[in-house]
C-alpha cells in the first residue's frame, strides 16, 4: 500500500491502516485518514471514485495509455 | 556498565518482546509494519488513553514487536513519553530498537545516549537516509558503532531499504558500551544510589540518573520495589547531591550529555550539507520570521479572502445559485413538482420554502459547493507548499506571548481542518489542565474549514474591512481567554518541536487531486446532514416551532445583538453542522435581510458559538460529561457576549 507523508509533520504513514481511527466517533464512511503522529487529516485519494473518474480520462485524452490509480496516489508523496 | 536483570547478549534467545522506541516523526511506525508485516494489535495502555501497537516480528513470531508513542527524552513530559518509560520499566524487555532522524544526528544521539545507559541490548536505526543523503548528510556509521558498542542500521523504511538489516542486527545487539562520565557530584550520588537499590529493570545507573533528574516513572518503580527506609536514604542523597550543586542535577546531567554528543557528532558527521540552503530553505526561514512571517501569513490571508470571498463566494455563487439555479433548475423543478403532486405538504417538502430541493440541494450544490471548492484549493496549496507547519511555528511565537503552552499550538491548527479531531489532538499536552485549556479555546475561536469558507465568502462580499473585524475580534477572544486562562491555570511551559519540511511549488497534479477527493467526501457527508437539518426545518416549520424558537431567541438574538429573530434558528443549526447554520446566514444577507453590521455580529457570533455536535460528543469522550457542558455553558455565554458588545462597537463608529 502506498504511503503518504503528512503535511503537517511530515511523518509518513501508510492511510489504509487507519491507525487513529479507533479514537474517531465519526469514523463511519470517513474518507480522511489522520497521521498517527500528530493526528492532521488528510484525504486518502485512493478512495475516491472522483479522483480515479477524472485519472482515467486524463490518461484516455493525454496519451491514450491506462496509467493506474496507484501512480496518483504516489504522486502525493513528498 | 553495571549489571541488571534484562538478558544482555542473546536479545533473540527464546520468547519476548522489543521495543522500538525514538522521536515522534522518525518512521517507527513504518519500520513497525515493515517488521511485522502489519498483523498489529491496537489497545491502549492501561490506566492511560495513549495507543501501542503489539505485533510478531515477520521472521521471529516468538518475538513481539511493540511500537512505543514517540518520545523526546526522560523524565517525559507527556502522556506519549509516559507510556513509553512505563513500559521500559514494566516490561522484561530483550531489547530495544530506537529509530532516529539521520538527518538530525545530534537530536538522536542525544537520545541514544539515555537509551544506551539503560543497559539492555540495543540496536540504533539510522532512519531517513534518502532525506539526509539529499541533504549532504553523510554519517561514518562503522565508526559510530564502533564509538557506541552498538549495532547501527542505515535505513529508509518508507522503501524498505536496510529494513531486512534490523533482523540480523538484533540477534548481535548487546547492551552499549558508552559510559558517560558526570561531574563528581553526579557520580558519587549514582554510586550511592546504586548501592541501595536491589535488582532493577534497567541499569542501576541508568535508574539513579533518573532518580536525581527527579523522574516520577522510576521514582514510583523505586517506591514500589523498595522500603520506606530506602526511599527516604534515596531522597536524601539526591538532596544532598543538590546541595552540593551551584546547577540543578538535571541541567548538568544535560549538559553532560550534550557534551559528549556535540564530540561525538563532529566525530562520525563527515559532511553536513551547508549548501544545500537555497532558495526555498531562505523563503521558509522567512515564513516563520516574526516579523516578515506575519507579513507574508497576512499576504496569504488577503489571497485567500480574495479567492474564496472575491471569486468563489462572488462570482461562482453568483453564476450557479442566481443563475443556474435561481433563474432556470429552481422555477422549472418546482413547477414539475407543484404541477406533478397536487398534495401541497408533499410538493412543499420537496420544493417549498424548507425543500429538501430548494433548500437542502441548493444549499449544499450552489452556495457551498463553489465556496468549498476554492477554499480547498487555496487550503491544498498552502498543505502541498510546506506552509502549514511553518504557520503552527508562527502561531507558537503568538501563543508564547500570552504564556501559553508552546504545544497547544498544533491541535488549535488541526482544529482548523475539523475540531474534532484537534480535540483528540490535545492528548500531546502534558496536563489535564492544558488539555481542558486547548479544548475550550478550539470549541470557542477555531472555526472549521467548511465554516470558514462560508464565513470569508460572505465577509468577501462585503469589504475586505469586514473580514478584518471578523478575523481581529475572533484573534483577540481566542487571546485574551487564552491569556486569562493561562493565568488562571499557570503551569510550566514546554516548546513546541515540529519537522518543518522544504518549503516547495506545489505540485498542481496534487492540489487538484486533494481537492476532488475532499471536493467528493465533503458533498457525501455534507449532502445528507443538509437534507435532515432541511427536514428538521420543515417539521418546525410546519408545527409553528419555528415562530416559537424565533420567538425564544428574540431578546437575546434580537435585543441584544440587533439581528433578525429568525437568525435563532440558523444558530440553532449550527449544532448541527456549523457550515448549515452559516449558509443559512449566507441566504438572509442575499436575500438582504442583513446589513454590513448585522452580517459581522452573526459571523462572530456563530464562530464563537458552541461548535457542532459531533466536536461536543468528542469533547465528552476526552474529558467528561461535566465538562463538555460547562464548555458548552461558557461557549455559549462569550459569543453572545462577545456579539452583543462588537454591535454597540459598530455601531459607534458608524456601521449599520
Amino acid at each position: 500500500m502506498a504511503e503518504i507523508s503528512c503535511s503537517m509533520c511530515g511523518h509518513h504513514y501508510d492511510p489504509s491502516a487507519h491507525l487513529r481511527c479507533t479514537e474517531c466517533p465519526i469514523k463511519k464512511g470517513c474518507q480522511l485518514s489522520c497521521c498517527p503522529n500528530c493526528g492532521y487529516e488528510t484525504i486518502d485519494i485512493e478512495q475516491s471514485s472522483l479522483v480515479r473518474f477524472v485519472s482515467r480520462l486524463i490518461s484516455i485524452f493525454s496519451s491514450g495509455e491506462n496509467k493506474n490509480d496507484i501512480e496518483l496516489v504516489s504522486s502525493q508523496k513528498n | 556498565m553495571e549489571c541488571h536483570t534484562t538478558n544482555s547478549s542473546a536479545a533473540l534467545a527464546g520468547a519476548g518482546s522489543i521495543a522500538l522506541v525514538g522521536h515522534p516523526n522518525v518512521g517507527k511506525s513504518v519500520l513497525f509494519q515493515r517488521l511485522t508485516g502489519q498483523r498489529v494489535t491496537v489497545s491502549n495502555y492501561p490506566g492511560t488513553t495513549v495507543e501501542i501497537s503489539r505485533s510478531a516480528l515477520k521472521d521471529l513470531p516468538d518475538i513481539i514487536l511493540v511500537d512505543t508513542p514517540g518520545v523526546i527524552a526522560f523524565p517525559p513530559k507527556s502522556d506519549d513519553e509516559r507510556v513509553t518509560e512505563q513500559l521500559l520499566l514494566d516490561e522484561s524487555l530483550n531489547a530495544i530498537v530506537q529509530v532516529g532522524d539521520a538527518k538530525n544526528l545530534r537530536r538522536t544521539l542525544l537520545f541514544t545516549v539515555q537509551l544506551a545507559e539503560m543497559g539492555v541490548p540495543m540496536v540504533l536505526v539510522l532512519n531517513m537516509m534518502d532525506e539526509a543523503n539529499t541533504r549532504g548528510v553523510v554519517i561514518q556509521d562503522q565508526l559510530l558503532a564502533d564509538r557506541l558498542g552498538l549495532p547501527i542500521i542505515p535505513t529508509t523504511a518508507t522503501r524498505n531499504q536496510g529494513v531486512n538489516e534490523v533482523d540480523s542486527a538484533l540477534r548481535r545487539a548487546n547492551p552499549a558500551i558508552l559510559e558517560i562520565k558526570y561531574p563528581q557530584i553526579i557520580e558519587d550520588a549514582i554510586r550511592k544510589i546504586s548501592a541501595l537499590i536491589s535488582e532493577t529493570p534497567i541499569s542501576k545507573r541508568a535508574m539513579a540518573l533518573l532518580w536525581l533528574n527527579d523522574d516520577l516513572e522510576s521514582e514510583k518503580w523505586l517506591i514500589q520495589n523498595s522500603d520506606a527506609g530506602k526511599v527516604d536514604a534515596l531522597k536524601e542523597i539526591r538532596s544532598d547531591a543538590q546541595k552540593l550543586s551551584s546547577e540543578s542535577l538535571s541541567e548538568d546531567i544535560q549538559q553532560t550529555r550534550l557534551d559528549y554528543v556535540r564530540e561525538l557528532t563532529n566525530e562520525v558527521l563527515v559532511e553536513s550539507g551547508a549548501d544545500w540552503r537555497g532558495f526555498s530553505t531562505k523563503l521558509g526561514t522567512l515564513t516563520t520570521h516574526p516579523v516578515w512571517g506575519v507579513f507574508i501569513m497576512l499576504g496569504i490571508l488577503y489571497g485567500m479572502y480574495w479567492f474564496v470571498g472575491i471569486f468563489g463566494a462572488g462570482t461562482l455563487v453568483g453564476l450557479l445559485e442566481e443563475n443556474l439555479f435561481g433563474e432556470v433548475l429552481n422555477p422549472w423543478f418546482t413547477n414539475f413538482v407543484q404541477t406533478g403532486i397536487p398534495i401541497p405538504l408533499i410538493s412543499d417538502f420537496i420544493v417549498g420554502e424548507y425543500g429538501l430541493w430548494t433548500m437542502g440541494m441548493t444549499y449544499a450544490v450552489a452556495l457551498i459547493f463553489p465556496i468549498v471548492t476554492t477554499f480547498f484549493l487555496a487550503f491544498g496549496v498552502m498543505e502541498d507548499s510546506g506552509y502549514l507547519p511553518r504557520l503552527a511555528a508562527l502561531s507558537n511565537r503568538m501563543f508564547s506571548a500570552i504564556g501559553l503552552n508552546g504545544k497547544a499550538v498544533l491541535p488549535m491548527v488541526l482544529g482548523l481542518g475539523c475540531v474534532t479531531m484537534g480535540t483528540i489532538t490535545t492528548r500531546v499536552l502534558e496536563s489535564k489542565r492544558e488539555r481542558l485549556l486547548v479544548t475550550l479555546l478550539l470549541a470557542l475561536a477555531i472555526p472549521c474549514s467548511a465554516q470558514l469558507g462560508v464565513v470569508m465568502g460572505m465577509l468577501g462580499s462585503i469589504s475586505l474591512a469586514a473580514t478584518m473585524i471578523w478575523g481581529g475580534v475572533v484573534m483577540l477572544v481566542l487571546l485574551a481567554v487564552g491569556w486569562l486562562a493561562a493565568k488562571l491555570v499557570p503551569g510550566e511551559r514546554t516548546q513546541l518541536l515540529v519537522e518543518l519540511p522544504p518549503m516547495r511549488v506545489p505540485v498542481i497534479s496534487n492540489v487538484i487531486f486533494k481537492t476532488l477527493a475532499r471536493l467528493e467526501w465533503y458533498l457525501k457527508e455534507v449532502v445528507p446532514l443538509f437534507m435532515i437539518g432541511t427536514a428538521i426545518l420543515f417539521v418546525l416549520d410546519k408545527t409553528s416551532m419555528l415562530a416559537m424558537i424565533s420567538s425564544v431567541g428574540k431578546p437575546l438574538v434580537s435585543g441584544w445583538l440587533g439581528l433578525p429573530p429568525e437568525v435563532s434558528v440558523h444558530f440553532l443549526m449550527g449544532f448541527l453542522r456549523r457550515d448549515f447554520g452559516a449558509t443559512g446566514l449566507f441566504i438572509m444577507q442575499q436575500q438582504g435581510l442583513l446589513s454590513p453590521a448585522q452580517v459581522i455580529v452573526s459571523m462572530v457570533t456563530i464562530t464563537l458559538f458552541i461548535p457542532c455536535v459531533a466536536s461536543v460528543m468528542i469533547i465528552k469522550k476526552e474529558r467528561s460529561w461535566q465538562t463538555s457542558l460547562g464548555i458548552v455553558v461558557l461557549v455559549f455565554g462569550l459569543a453572545f457576549l462577545v456579539g452583543g458588545l462588537l454591535r454597540y462597537a459598530l455601531l459607534f463608529f458608524g456601521w449599520s
